[in-house]
């Protein structure tokens, strides 16, 4: 499977703000008191016919410092929509059955520590949803059978060794996984339950393993079952180790027989297939060239088996996140980043294709659409605009301007928000491209003081969407400038290739030159520029504190600073060596990581930095801020280190959430003025 | 007691339960038999030196716990009574200036908030009964001299708790390890009548009286008079900081402090004298502190410490005052053997004569000068002794381990060799049952390490080199540069050369061992646990002699250790400068085994605890992925619970059967 080791953070993607009944809105500017209001939005499905989008709506709970989440129903003809769940928890993945008559999805059931991801079947002419599965390890991901009886799913095996743990025999042979785990995994298998919870079976078993989701990331790549269901698509990987997914590929489970073949011969880089509608064919991800560094295409192999087609390389050229077959059969939808726009395509499975005209609507693309195709040919996604929110967007066919469908966030895109505006420029052969927020009020017959805030990835990019965090910024009166930078997966293979064996000193001339250009477009005060990012755009601002000296303050976020470190102590570390041509203990390439390890420079830095991390960020150890810290603080910089004392590769509740925005902007204002 | 950054482990004291009443025929000393050793720590022997006090520790594997309570030994007759049962974490047993009661810790509370309490137990009958409620548990604690109150150290409540609590729970960090999830409270004095009124703060400010973590700290000596305690302070909460750390002289009626000595730093572990008229404390020689630990003493009134044991000259592992205050008992090593010196304060040191004794832990002297001990032999695991005086010899208190007679032990033997640069060095040699001198017969041989480097192996009781003789194995300790045995300039000279001077060392003793012709030499094995992991490490990258190796927590990355773990500035003697600083980044790298492990080809099991805060599982899994990514055949096996090595006997047995495991698979003795 080619899931790219995604260094970033997708909170800082898209983010909403809902401000109900805030009537004197349009005169006021956004702050960090708005975030307690956000609505979010996620997990977009339509009804098989199309008239109906369900999704989950999180509002943030600061009193108890959670999000409360609803799954909300919207009625396209009637412009009506209707909460469906009542204090549920852990609400995710909300599918219609084929017939539309009920809807299944995931959510917490049992209470404390204990509380596992369930599969419930809500039936829509009324009634309690009935929990289908008790699986002891949890439901990570389902798909309703063809004919609406059964559903297939994904669980975790129970430890083998959960007997010998339960008397402290616990100690576990370590393979390529996070330094603070604190077990093995164990591989992730098909099941099967009838929708009404009768006939819960096994369908696979061994040391393989279906990959799960390792957030922030694309999810789990989705099992699909053949139109007739008799057979599962699915991704399997060699074993349990998530680090060691690159080996995944595509293989289709005989569900009668238990027999499962692999589609293709490639016998690595495969995931997330899925069976056209005819079940002729099926689509997958692989990489290009099948080179594991490479960008993600979508290749379309005969059901049957066989090596596939690459439909994407040529025409679409840029980093695929998600495709969905098309009702046709003969083309698919396909999500990536293209300049500074969350792009959309119908893809043939011959000849050229066509981009569809979103307008200012971003789909919200954090490494996977969230949207969906109706069997009617219907689309419905999350997107956002550039001065509003979050919200469902609607397109009754491809052909179909996208409508607005909620207006959950509509009081916050009411306020006095920043013009977002594209720029772009040249820099050794490439056209870069990168997005400016202006401060609300702005004229261009004053300075401003700038911020950069770099994307992570480095597989991602800035585009046109909503940013709450720009536009806090801009609210201060700072122009704000996310540059993108080779690497970023928005401007095709050459330029994704671009970061290759070169982490740091050619994406930093990107971001230098992006900020020149910055500089003559818009009425600057250079001697008020900070510098921030977060995970990647950690390493980023890390990276440039070492090498220029013209930023007044800088706030490195969850950074890679080690890539040492990254490699043998991040959850999905060893992928690494896709990006730097090997392992650092193999050849002599020690010295090519330490050369590209940002804290190799940290010495001279002059830079007052504010370091945030969280202490079991698995994605990003926090070891890497550790340091960065002592390098700046024996070095005599000023420093301050904040450290969160959580999991995740960024806070995940409301609370800690805006204090992390709260240091990063004050930071960057008592050096800013 | 705080020695120099010591990445050293006291792992294989024994522990166990007892057996009584049983028998077996003569077996070789196993795993089932180390399960029933019992451990001896900390005797306390009354002022009138009739009455000796000890926990007693011993292994419940059902409930993965080591049950600890404290028990009584009457001096004449070696009479044993238990006094407490059924507590949690007993330690720290104190008698009265009187001798009327017993004041100790224990757990106070409900299991998931207990505390550490100080209890004061009366001797002549009744309950004990709770003296201390510090919120944040006690760390140690010292009876007033006239026995009316107890002074204490306890931790500072977090200022922010109320923010915390609402998960605004970001922490400032500072050079605090990796583990941390919050900022660390200081720890400060407090006082208390002993019937558990009058608890108040005598100290407070953003500096810390020495924490537990991880040296033991707290030590806090009351002066005769019951005027003065003599503090250790550390310049803040954080052990990475604690180079400065030096002794001060707090007026309890006062509060206010005033510097013993005008050093500055490296000072810890106070004794006020008897007489009242000075402070002995520990200090490197010289204040470097790559040097051994010396016994200083200093005028109470305040003024430079004199080297009392500079004729030793050796590290100070233990000390306490003679009963007259004219002299310090000093136990340090000294070649393969541990040694309890008198030393008079000023004069030549005279060594007990303990036989083959080793003692293992000093505990205090009686007013008519008897002073306790627990001592093991390298036959029989650790019990309690008495010395009536200091030209006595030994008295045997306790036989807690006597079952062990009746296994067969592996013989054990010192073993010199001269090492480069011209040391004399030495090791530890364990032959296994049956070995047979002038036999045709090759053993095959375990290389077991010390870690530290700050430590050294010594002859005595020895579970788990005497579990590995017993399998077929010759087992070799040696010590090598650095190791606390054979004075300041071999202890020094680990200084910028932390791993190729020792590992030559340790070479220079396998080499010797081999002269004695009765090795297998293509069945050797060589292992360790901390530094003596680093030393694994090392000599895997170096050396291609080895069959197997077991590199346990190990060392494996300088700049780890500066950067994530509890070290940070403790780590910088030994390079001479901080690895971010380009004039000693090299320094910190080439002395890392992880650049050498590509030259690795030993099959290797390496072990480590995910919350080892001391040497990190960071650098394990930096010497996993280099051993894999060149095609080394190794497992990593990680045990998901906190410390240096797993605390209970369940996972500490674990580690030790997977460590013989792996070695048995590839030198195959048994």
């Amino acid at each position: 499977m080619h899931r790219k080791a995604a260094v970033v953070c997708a909170c800082l993607a898209v983010m909403a703000v809902s401000i109900p009944g805030a009537g004197h809105a349009a005169t006021r500017v956004i702050s960090l008191n708005d975030l307690p209001r956000i609505v979010n939005l996620s997990d977009v499905h339509l009804s098989p016919d199309g008239t109906q989008v369900v999704y989950v709506a999180s509002r943030a709970d600061m009193h108890a410092d959670r999000w409360q989440q609803r799954l909300m129903l919207y009625d396209v003809a009637r412009k009506e929509e209707r909460p469906l769940t009542f204090e549920r928890r852990g609400i995710a993945s909300p599918i219609f059955s084929p017939d539309g008559g009920r809807i299944a999805f995931l959510a917490l059931a049992g209470s404390g520590e204990d509380a596992q991801e369930q599969l419930f079947v809500m039936d829509m002419r009324g009634g309690d949803p009935i929990q289908v599965t008790h699986a002891p390890q949890g439901v990570q991901q389902f798909a309703w059978r063809p004919d609406g009886r059964a559903l297939a799913y994904v669980t975790a095996d129970e430890p083998a060794n959960k007997a010998l743990a339960a008397r402290h025999l616990d100690a576990f042979v370590v393979g390529d996984q996070a330094f603070n785990d604190r077990a093995a995994p164990t591989p992730n298998h098909l099941w099967l339950v009838n929708a009404d919870g009768s006939g819960n079976r096994r369908l696979t078993e061994g040391p393989w393993s279906i990959p799960s989701a390792q957030p922030p990331s694309s999810p789990g790549p989705p099992i699909s079952w053949s139109p007739d269901g008799t057979q599962i698509a699915f991704t399997r990987m060699p074993n349990a180790y998530d680090a060691d997914a690159d080996l995944a590929v595509v293989a289709v489970l005989n569900v009668a027989t238990g027999t499962i073949r692999t589609l293709t011969s490639h016998g690595k880089f495969e995931g997330y297939g899925e069976f056209s509608p005819d079940g002729s064919r099926i689509a997958y991800w692989y990489p290009y060239h099948g080179d594991g560094a490479a960008q993600n295409d979508i290749d379309v192999a005969p059901a049957t088996g066989g090596d596939g087609v690459d439909v994407t390389a040529d025409t679409v050229d840029t980093n695929v996140v998600r495709a969905m077959w098309m009702p046709d059969g003969q083309s698919l939808l396909v999500a990536g980043h293209k300049g500074t726009d969350a792009a959309l395509w119908i893809v043939p499975l011959a000849g050229a294709p066509r981009r569809i005209d979103l307008g200012a609507v971003q789909p919200v693309q954090a490494f996977w659409l969230d949207g969906d195709v109706s069997r009617s040919g219907a689309i419905a996604f999350a997107g956002s605009e550039p001065d509003h929110p979050v919200e469902v967007y609607y397109m009754a066919s491809a052909d179909a301007p996208p409508q607005r469908l909620t207006h959950n966030n509509d009081a916050l895109a009411a306020l006095d928000l920043g013009a977002v505006q594209p720029l772009t420029w040249e820099n050794e052969g490439f056209a870069e491209d990168g997005v400016v927020t202006l401060p609300p009020g702005y004229t261009s017959d004053k300075k401003y003081p700038l911020v950069l805030v770099i994307h992570g990835g480095p597989n991602s990019a800035s585009i046109t969407s909503f940013s709450l965090l720009n536009q806090l910024l801009a609210a201060r009166g700072y122009i704000v400038f996310n540059p993108n930078y080779r690497g970023s997966d928005n401007l095709g293979e050459r330029y994704w290739y671009g970061i290759v064996n070169d982490s740091g000193a050619g994406p930093g001339r990107d971001v230098m030159a992006g900020l020149a250009a910055v500089e003559r477009a818009y009425p600057i005060d250079v001697s008020r520029i900070a510098v921030s990012g977060w995970s990647y755009g950690g390493y980023m601002t890390s990276w440039l504190i070492g090498h220029y000296h013209v930023w007044k303050a800088a706030v490195s976020g969850a950074a890679v600073n080690d890539l040492i470190d990254e490699y043998a102590l991040a959850d999905n570390g060893v992928g690494w060596r896709y990006n730097m041509g090997g392992s650092p203990f193999t050849g002599n390439r020690l010295s090519a990581y330490i050369a590209q390890s940002p804290v190799s420079y940290a010495w001279q830095v002059t830079t007052p930095t504010l370091i945030l991390s969280d202490v079991n960020d698995a994605r990003v150890p926090i070891t890497q801020s550790y340091k960065m810290y002592h390098a700046l603080k024996d070095r005599g910089a000023r420093v301050e280190f904040w450290a969160y004392p959580v999991a995740g590769h960024f806070p995940s509740d409301p609370v800690r959430e805006q204090d992390v925005f709260r240091r990063w902007i004050g930071w960057i204002a008592s050096y800013l003025h | 007691m705080r020695t120099p950054p010591a990445i050293t482990l006291a792992i294989f004291f024994v522990l166990g339960s007892s057996l009584l009443g049983t028998t077996h025929p003569a077996r070789a000393f196993d795993f089932p038999d180390a399960r029933r050793i019992v451990s001896i720590s900390t005797p306390r022997i009354s002022s009138d030196g009739l009455r000796v006090v000890y926990v007693r520790g011993r292994k419940d594997f059902a409930k993965d716990r080591i049950d600890r309570q404290l028990i009584l030994v009457d001096v004449r007759t070696g009479a044993a009574r238990q006094l407490t049962y059924d507590r949690r974490g007993v330690s720290s047993p104190a008698w009265s200036p009187d001798g009327s009661a017993l004041a100790f810790i224990a757990e106070a509370g409900p299991e998931k908030d207990a505390q550490s309490q100080v209890f004061v137990m009366p001797m002549d009958g009744g309950d004990a009964h709770q003296v201390t409620h510090a919120h944040n548990g006690v760390i140690s604690f010292a009876w007033s001299p006239d026995g009316s109150r107890i002074a204490y150290v306890t931790q500072d409540d977090n200022p922010d708790q109320k923010l915390v609590d609402e998960h605004l729970d970001a922490f400032q960090v500072g050079d605090n390890d990796y583990l941390h999830t919050s900022a660390t409270p200081p720890a400060h004095v407090w006082i208390v009548k002993v019937d558990g009124s009058a608890a108040h703060r005598l100290t407070r400010g953003s500096w810390s009286v020495a924490d537990i973590d991880p040296d033991g700290g707290g030590d806090i000596s009351w002066s005769p008079d019951g005027r003065f305690l003599a503090i250790e302070r550390f310049p803040t909460p954080i052990y990475g900081d604690s180079l400065g750390e030096r002794i001060e002289v707090l007026n309890v009626a006062t509060g206010t402090l005033r510097p013993l000595t005008p050093y500055g730093g490296l000072e810890n572990f106070p004794l006020w004298s008897p007489r009242g008229d000075r402070v002995a404390f520990e200090r490197n020689t010289n204040g470097d502190p790559m040097n051994g630990l010396a016994a200083l003493v200093a005028p109470a009134s305040g003024g430079p410490g004199v080297d009392v044991r500079a004729d030793i000259g050796r590290n100070v592992d233990q000390m306490t005052w003679s009963s007259d205050g004219n002299a310090l008992w000093i136990a340090t090593g000294d070649g393969t053997r541990e040694v309890l010196w008198y030393q008079p304060l000023a004069g030549p040191a005279r060594a007990a004569n303990l036989g083959e004794l080793a003692p293992a832990e000093l505990g205090n002297v009686s007013h008519d000068g008897r002073v306790v001990f627990v001592a093991s032999r390298p036959d029989h695991p650790d019990e309690l002794y008495v010395l009536d005086s200091p030209t006595a010899r030994p008295r045997q208190l306790t036989d807690d381990n006597a079952f062990v007679a009746r296994t067969t032990r592996a013989s054990v033997a010192g073993i010199t060799w001269t090492g480069p640069g011209g040391y004399r060095e030495d090791g530890i040699l364990f032959y296994p049952p049956g070995f047979q001198a002038g036999a045709r017969r090759r053993w095959p041989l375990i290389v077991l390490i010390h870690g530290g480097p700050q430590g050294a192996s010594v002859l005595g009781w020895d579970t788990q080199a005497q579990i590995f003789a017993s399998h077929g194995y010759l087992v070799f300790r040696p010590n090598y540069r650095g190791s606390t045995n054979l004075g300041d300039r071999y202890q020094h000279a680990i200084a910028r050369d932390t791993g190729q001077g020792p590992g030559e060392d340790v070479m220079a003793g396998l080499a010797a061992v081999e002269r004695l012709g009765i090795v297998d030499t293509s069945r050797i094995a060589v292992s360790g646990w901390s530094y003596g992991g680093y030393m694994t490490s090392w000599l895997i990258g170096h050396y291609h002699v080895w069959k197997a190796a077991v590199s346990g927590a190990s060392l494996d990355d300088w700049i780890d250790d500066f950067n994530v773990s509890f070290y940070v500035y403790t780590d910088v003697p030994f390079f001479g400068g901080v690895p971010w600083n380009p004039r000693y980044t090299s320094l910190w790298r080439e002395q890392s085994p992880i650049l050498y492990a590509a030259h690795d080809t030993a099959p290797t099991l390496i072990m480590g605890d995910i919350g080892d805060n001391n040497v990190t599982i960071t650098n394990s899994f930096k010497l996993y992925h280099a051993l894999k990514d060149n095609h080394v055949t190794v497992q990593f096996v990680a045990y998901p619970v906190e410390g240096h090595f797993p605390s209970d006997p369940v996972r500490s047995e674990d580690v030790e059967k997977r460590w013989l495991a792996w070695i048995e698979e590839y030198c195959h003795a048994s």
